[in-house]
């Protein structure tokens, strides 16, 4: 399956697999991430989905997708990835279908699924060595059933199940599970932080992914218009700022090897990227919540200078 | 006396809210009330239902589930008023009352219906204006408790901080919203509404057995919600300034909806289709993108 190579954004103006006219929402940064993935695999694929807000773009009789699907329930779409890799496998194998003819497996699910309910299903698929791919859209919450808290929701979040109250007024008080290191346990040939706000990290990953057979696993951050209450024009604005604060790290890891693909020379603060957020208003009104804003910067600041001192060198490279 | 409101408009209107606050306003008036939207698939901008029945009599109000028969429709966007899937004012009550929040006159308004009353306000107008921002929740809740004709404004204002409080609006976006309402409130006047017609018991419908392979969906036509035109959704239009495009293409990977294409002859928007997020006009580094109300339907 030889391509030329997507060098710039205006590479990727071609054909585009996913139709308008679903039902989600406008501003939904989960269809923009879900549209440019389509893009660079191109059009020879199955994808497997379990049940979250992207499973709407099915509403019976409507597909917006050129490619195939399959719904599966919640906790199995990596099994039902292993079901449809091995029917083809045996398809071509016996030669009812011409290789030319085969798909590239995707299973796509929101980080409720990724995190929570599929998380054994998914260490299943990796562990078998399955060729597949994932791409989990992290809106940070259960965002289909109207943003109930989710293993992957942030710190001090406001989600439907911890709204900010006069007893816990910081929001959500757990942390966000750690998809990637829990994945990148497995050491699968391919695992990465994708953002919608950087198209072509996204492009150079998946094409980097496409050279190896077995678990390709992406986590992609999805900002999500009513569940994050920001305005429908600030997707992207959001996830670039997630990026520059360090919150959003973009990197991948080879067989387990960690490799940072965008390295911010200075860190923003987190503070940016809170206060365009609605669910994170509480920690600015009615009293700014200083103590709350201090804790998520010291943990990006942690995070970040052990990146630093092992990636280049010098662990307070980006720090102010 | 009893009301059957319904209110139709799209997701992130308000119209869940607008229900609520009828509900709440209602209740500190003292009346018994129930307030539910329906639960479905659609998303932002995607047309909505919801309902408040209110009863001012000693027992409960007896009935459950969606409202048929309504007495009082609010229609928080006049682009549905004629859409034949949504048909909002469908079941409404002879003499009943219909507003539509349009910025045309009444006079402008045609529907095959001669015998209900029609009440128009433009509160996209009036929100923007008090509050900044085209959400219809307070304003429409407002209306819809004017237009009872059984509640007054001290239950109204109430009800509507109640409602806000418990969505995290606080401190000016709340006292805001109250000058919001209040102006609302005292633009409409109400008529004396017709006594809803109750539901008819309900009949179990029994289905027989059916093989796995005929109940599982299967869609073999693919590419096809283009025809869905969600065009419709818009509040805002994005209007493309050709001279100033440098077809960098950074539109066409950002919009979502994939409405933007790049041909030879520079973007071409399929406006059948765009929502209105306004992405493209937020993320175009010349600023190349412009955008206006949109006040007719696409
Ligand atoms: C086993 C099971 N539990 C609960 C549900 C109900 N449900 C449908 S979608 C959804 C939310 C999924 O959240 P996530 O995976 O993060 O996707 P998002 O909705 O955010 O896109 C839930 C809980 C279900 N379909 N199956
Ligand atoms: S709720 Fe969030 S993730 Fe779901 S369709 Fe809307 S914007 Fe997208
Ligand atoms: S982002 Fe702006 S300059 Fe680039 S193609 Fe779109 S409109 Fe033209
Ligand atoms: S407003 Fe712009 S980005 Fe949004 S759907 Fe329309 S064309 Fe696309
Ligand atoms: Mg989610």
């Amino acid at each position: 399956m030889s391509k030329t190579k997507l060098s710039t954004i205006k590479d990727l103006l071609g054909e585009d697999y996913v139709v308008p006219g679903t039902p989600l929402c406008a501003g939904c940064g989960a269809l923009i991430i879900l549209r440019l993935f389509h893009k660079v695999l191109g059009g020879r694929v199955v994808w497997v989905n379990a049940a979250g807000c992207v499973t709407l773009m099915m509403v019976y009789p409507f597909a917006p997708l050129k490619s195939s699907w399959m719904y599966t329930a919640m906790a199995c779409a990596p099994a039902g990835a292993q079901g449809i890799r091995d029917a083809l496998d045996i398809l071509i194998e016996k030669g009812r279908i011409p290789i030319e003819e085969d798909l590239k497996v995707v299973v796509v699910t929101g980080d409720g699924a990724a995190n929570d309910i599929g998380l054994q299903s998914t260490s299943g698929a990796i562990h078998r060595g399955l060729d597949f791919y994932y791409l989990c859209y992290d809106n940070e919450a259960f965002g289909n059933t109207g943003f109930q808290y989710s293993a992957a929701t942030p710190y001090g979040s406001r989600t439907a199940t911890s709204p900010p109250t006069p007893l816990i007024p910081e929001g959500y008080r757990g942390t966000k599970k750690d998809l990637f290191e829990i994945w990148r346990a497995h050491k699968p040939p391919y695992v990465a932080t994708i953002s919608p706000s950087h198209p072509m990290d996204v492009v150079r990953k998946i094409e980097k992914a496409e050279k190896y057979r077995g678990p390709k696993l992406f986590i992609s951050l999805s900002p999500c218009q009513p569940g994050w209450l920001i305005d429908t024009m600030d997707a992207i604005k959001v996830a670039k700022l997630a990026v520059e604060t360090g919150v959003w790290p973009l990197k991948e890891a080879v067989y387990g090897e960690v490799r940072h693909t965008f390295i911010p020379r200075r860190l923003k603060p987190v503070e940016e990227y809170l206060k365009i957020q609605g669910r994170f208003s509480h920690l600015f009104y009615p009293v700014k919540r200083d103590d709350v804003i201090a804790k998520i910067q010291s943990e990006v600041e942690e995070y970040w200078r052990a990146v630093y001192a092992r990636e280049i060198g010098k662990e307070d490279a980006g720090i102010s | 006396m009893l009301i059957y409101a319904r209110f139709h408009g799209r997701g992130g209107q308000g119209v869940k809210t607008a229900s609520r606050i009828l509900g709440n306003a209602a209740h500190f008036e003292g009346y018994y009330t129930q307030d539910f939207p329906i639960y479905g698939a659609e998303r932002r901008g995607a047309p909505v239902v919801a309902f408040t029945r209110i009863s001012d009599e000693p027992t409960p109000i007896p009935e459950r589930g969606y409202i048929f028969n309504p007495n009082l429709i609010i229609l928080a966007d006049e682009s549905l008023l004629n859409d034949p899937i949504v048909n909002p004012i469908s079941g409404l009550q002879n003499s009943g009352t219909l507003f539509i929040n349009t910025s045309k006159p009444v006079d402008k308004i045609f529907i095959n219906r001669d015998d209900v009353r029609i009440v128009v306000e433009d509160l996209i107008d009036l929100s923007l204006k008090y509050v900044g921002k085209p959400v219809l929740s307070t304003s429409l809740g407002a209306v819809a408790a004017k237009l009872t004709g059984i509640i007054r404004w001290v239950s109204l204002e109430e009800g509507v901080k109640e409602e806000l409080l418990e969505i995290g609006i606080r401190g000016e976006m709340l006292e805001k919203n109250i000058l919001l309402a209040k102006a609302c409130f005292e633009r409409v006047y109400p008529t004396p509404l017709p006594i809803p017609k109750l539901a008819e018991p309900r009949k179990i419908v029994k289905i027989n057995w059916m093989p796995v392979d005929l109940t599982i969906p299967e869609i073999r036509n693919v590419g096809n919600t283009r025809v869905r035109k969600t065009g419709n959704w818009r509040i805002f239009k994005p209007i493309l300034n050709p001279e100033k495009c440098t077809r960098c293409g950074i539109c066409v990977i950002y919009c979502p909806e994939g409405v933007i294409t790049m041909t030879d002859n520079g973007l071409e928007i399929d406006y059948d289709n765009c929502k209105g997020c306004l992405i493209c006009f937020n993320e175009c580094p010349v600023k190349a993108f412009n955008y206006i109300r949109e006040v007719e339907a696409a």
